[in-house]
């Protein structure tokens, strides 16, 4: 169930809302797994015996890591269950993908399987590796109770497209879930947040979408110079507000129910490096790679070698984990270049020339390295980049529709808005405005997120909706 | 913060999450009750019924997605939410996605302008066959004593390209479209053919009334009566007949029903506050009868646009046995437009011995098929 779908906006969501302020604190958790139980049957039904089967044996396997004295055993039962974990992640994800890339060797021959993908599978293995390793580490107990941890996994709003949150993070806001006074204030907070994801997606990226959808569709050697770039700014626009709008709902929705979740983006497209991207963009995932990837390997304690090398593996499974195509690998790979690169001489150079043109740069980088992740075929995606810098006349088979360009020009302009918001302009300007009172600026937020839900809505239902004038034959 | 501010602060945030939970809930409310509804949303379009719930449909998503659009057919605020997205993308946009917003409001449809940019061209060899069926067709029909009068219906597309809403609204001479190739041919081929497409070009700077409604999709009244009457004068011309005249005059004020046939396009785009669609003519419609005139027995096989002189109602002034196959397919009936029957339940042997003389209406959109399926029809019927 995706949460700009109508039978979430409308059915699911106030169901539940409504159940949550009803029932008793203490059947919270109950009553948030058996709807995020529900929420992930809606879409996969078949893989939830299988689910739930490898959820319980984690668990109790854990509780006997966590015991257990002997460092040995603990040792090989982390691995054990991280391998399990990683094995069903690899098998589900990548069988068809390892396959295509050894066709080549007579064993494995010219397979194709018809493996269905768990929804959320690369989501939940993340969080699968994070309760081992911190239990591991002791960073944090396991769960007492089984509940807690399948609430862990399950819980709805993260459980599909994240964001990744690390065990040891949430674990006391599970066990205390039934303890946690929700204020009204914090719901109406998470409702805002939520409004405002579901707005960023449906009013921004899904515009943007059928045009970037063409643009990417047809021959690049065949289209103007001009759509190439436009194509590729607005996929830049489409993956952050689809992705970032995702994670707004996640959090407002997460607030809702009384717990905290970590942020997920941070005015990325503001960066001035693409290290600094890595800060911005997909937080949680930087952070989990860094903590339970980067540092075991060694981080950058073990000279620059070491580092770069582990730089290089760190953004492989990065790519890789986005999605099974080896253009996923070769974007994340791209990344990690840039980021040795800037380590080595680049930083210096960015940092002589100064933010807006080091940003400038980071972020040409980024829009061109977007085009690896979009592309699975690499050959097209080096022949759409090539076509980019050679200057060609459009044939109008793709018209550039005026709401296509004002959607990106704003867009683009959200993006900018933290700068202006940062500028000593704005701050004179500020001071000239009237301060309105909390309770006023509280309720402007709320109808300004209340028409943002019922506009998103409008759009999400004029969505299929193409009528014609007569009946046609 | 003081205790009382405090509370008041508390009190208002529950107030606040209340009405958002009822927001929330407003959408299932709806749906549950019968005292308020929407107008329904104009145009043709289908509504996904309930989808049956089988463990293989569950299990493979098939319900799941069928539900969803389930949902989007069906649900009662959708009228409303339908009109207030579009009127917001027309308001910022101004565009739409039912129809094509040309210069200064003109409403298109796109398969028209698709027409008229040849993008919709069979090809010269199905031109060249189609004609030859036509010829055919024509000459059997001849035996039989009835007479095939093709009538090519002006699009607003070709006539008004320099309304259109795109840069490009010239097409280059060697362009090859549908109705470029038949106006030609089927002249050529000695077939009786009337161009209204070519005419409204040539008078579409001295017309005295508007050719179109500025929101319509087909030609005015007062250009169809006229055009219509030219062809009931080629009628006669070929019967040796004389036939009841039309009479247009003065102004007439519309029925809503009939003003909304003029603005089917601005309906079409269903929005909340209607368009300046701007004034039409409406002349004031008569049939003159003289004693010595005669109603003959005309079947019209058309597209829509034949519709706007079937809804006058006048057919039965005009003809003694008349029928309207819309497209080849279904039999218009004044009287039963929601459930039109199907050709296909005709004899059309029998159903052609009542009529004289067939009228094949096509519009530049159409000529895709020409004939819609009649030509081949009698082919077969008299083995052509």
């Amino acid at each position: 169930m995706s949460f700009v779908s109508l039978t979430f906006l409308i059915v699911f969501l106030p169901v539940v809302l409504f159940g949550y302020e009803l029932i008793p604190r203490t059947s919270r958790r109950l009553f948030l797994i058996c709807s995020s139980i529900a929420f992930y049957a809606w879409g996969v039904p078949q893989f939830i015996p299988i689910l739930l089967l490898t959820l319980t044996f984690d668990f109790y396997i854990v509780r006997i890591l966590h015991k257990s004295n002997n460092a040995t055993l603990k040792k090989l039962l982390c691995l054990f269950l991280l391998g399990l974990s990683i094995s069903l992640l690899a098998y589900y994800k990548y069988t068809n993908f390892l396959f295509e890339t050894f066709s080549f060797i007579p064993a494995f021959g010219d397979h194709t399987f018809n493996i269905l993908l768990p929804l959320g599978i690369s989501f939940f293995t993340f969080h699968r590796i994070s309760y081992v390793i911190d239990v591991y580490r002791g960073s944090h107990p396991p769960f007492e109770q089984f509940s807690e941890y399948l609430l862990y996994i399950l819980l709805f709003p993260q459980l599909i497209a994240g964001p990744i949150i690390k065990f040891k993070e949430i674990a006391d806001q599970i066990t205390n879930i039934a303890l946690v006074q929700i204020t009204n204030q914090a719901k109406i907070k998470g409702f805002t947040r939520f409004c405002l994801g579901v707005s960023k997606k449906v009013l921004i990226a899904d515009l943007l979408s059928p045009f970037v959808a063409s643009v990417f569709l047809a021959n690049p050697s065949q289209i103007g110079t001009g759509t190439l770039w436009l194509g590729v700014l607005g996929f830049a626009m489409q993956i952050y507000f689809d992705f970032s709008g995702y994670a707004d709902m996640a959090i407002g929705l997460a607030t809702i129910l009384g717990f905290k979740f970590p942020e997920n983006f941070s005015n990325p497209y503001l960066s001035t490096s693409v290290g600094e991207f890595w800060r911005r963009w997909h937080i949680t995932l930087g952070s989990f790679l860094r903590e339970y990837l980067y540092f075991p390997l060694g981080g950058n304690r073990n000279g620059r070698i070491s580092t770069y090398r582990n730089y290089i593996v760190v953004f492989f499974i990065s790519g890789l984990w986005h999605g099974a195509s080896w253009n996923f690998v070769v974007w994340g790979l791209l990344h990690a270049s840039m980021i040795i690169l800037e380590d080595l001489n680049l930083g210096k150079i960015y940092h002589r020339i100064g933010p807006v043109v080091s940003g400038f740069l980071t972020q040409m980088f980024v829009l061109l390295s977007w085009v690896y992740f979009k592309v699975e075929n690499l050959v097209t995606a080096t022949q759409y980049i090539k076509s980019m810098f050679m200057w060609r006349k459009g044939n109008d088979t793709i018209p550039i529709e005026p709401s296509v360009l004002s959607v990106l020009l704003l867009a683009n302009a959200i993006c900018l808005l933290p700068l202006v918001a940062k500028s000593k302009w704005w701050n004179s300007c500020k001071s000239k405005f009237p301060q309105f009172n909390l309770r006023i600026q509280l309720i402007s937020q709320v109808v300004l997120s209340l028409f943002g839900w019922i506009i998103s809505l409008a759009f999400l239902l004029a969505n299929g909706f193409s009528p014609f004038i007569y009946f046609k034959f | 913060m003081d205790c009382l501010a405090r509370m008041n602060k508390g009190r208002l945030s529950k107030v606040i999450y209340f009405v958002i939970l009822i927001m929330l809930i407003m959408p299932i409310c709806f749906q549950i009750q019968n005292f308020v509804s929407f107008k329904k949303l104009e145009g043709v379009y289908e509504i996904t019924n309930l989808p049956m719930v089988s463990r293989r449909s569950f299990l493979s998503g098939e319900f799941q997605s069928n539900f969803e659009k389930f949902m989007q057919d069906n649900i009662k605020l959708r009228p409303l939410l339908v009109r207030i997205h579009n009127q917001i993308y027309y308001w910022i946009f101004h565009e739409s996605k039912a129809v094509v917003i040309g210069k200064k409001g003109e409403l298109f449809t796109q398969e028209y302008i698709d027409a008229f940019w040849g993008k919709d061209f069979v090809g010269e060899k199905e031109i060249q066959e189609k004609t030859d069926l036509a010829i055919l067709a024509n000459l059997k029909l001849k035996e039989r004593g009835k007479h095939l009068i093709f009538v090519l219906a002006p699009s607003k597309a070709d006539v008004f390209p320099e309304k259109l809403p795109y840069k490009k609204s010239q097409i280059s001479p060697d362009t090859k479209t549908n109705y470029a190739q038949y106006s030609i041919f089927l002249k050529d081929h000695g077939l009786s053919v009337f161009d209204f497409n070519k005419e409204f070009k040539q008078n579409k700077t001295t017309a005295v009334y508007a050719l179109y409604p500025k929101c319509g999709a087909h030609w005015s009244e007062y250009w169809m009566i006229d055009s219509m009457n030219q062809v009931f004068a080629g009628i006669e011309s070929q019967g040796q007949i004389k036939m009841h005249q039309i009479i247009t005059s003065g102004w007439d004020t519309p029925t809503k029903e009939r003003a909304s046939r003029n603005n089917e396009l601005e309906l079409l785009m269903n929005l909340l506050l209607p368009m300046q669609c701007g004034q039409i003519y409406y002349p004031v419609i008569r049939v003159s009868k003289g004693e010595d005139e005669i109603k003959p027995n005309v079947l019209v096989i058309a597209d829509s646009y034949y519709g706007t002189f079937f809804r006058l109602g006048l057919e039965r002034q005009m003809f003694e046995n008349y029928a309207y196959y819309y497209y080849f397919r279904t039999l218009k009936d004044l009287n039963n437009e929601e459930n039109p029957q199907s050709i296909e339940n005709l004899d059309i042997d029998l159903e052609l011995r009542k009529f004289d003389f067939i009228i094949v209406m096509h519009t530049t959109h159409s000529l895709q098929n020409l004939g819609y399926g009649f030509l081949e029809e009698v082919c077969q019927l008299y083995n052509c």
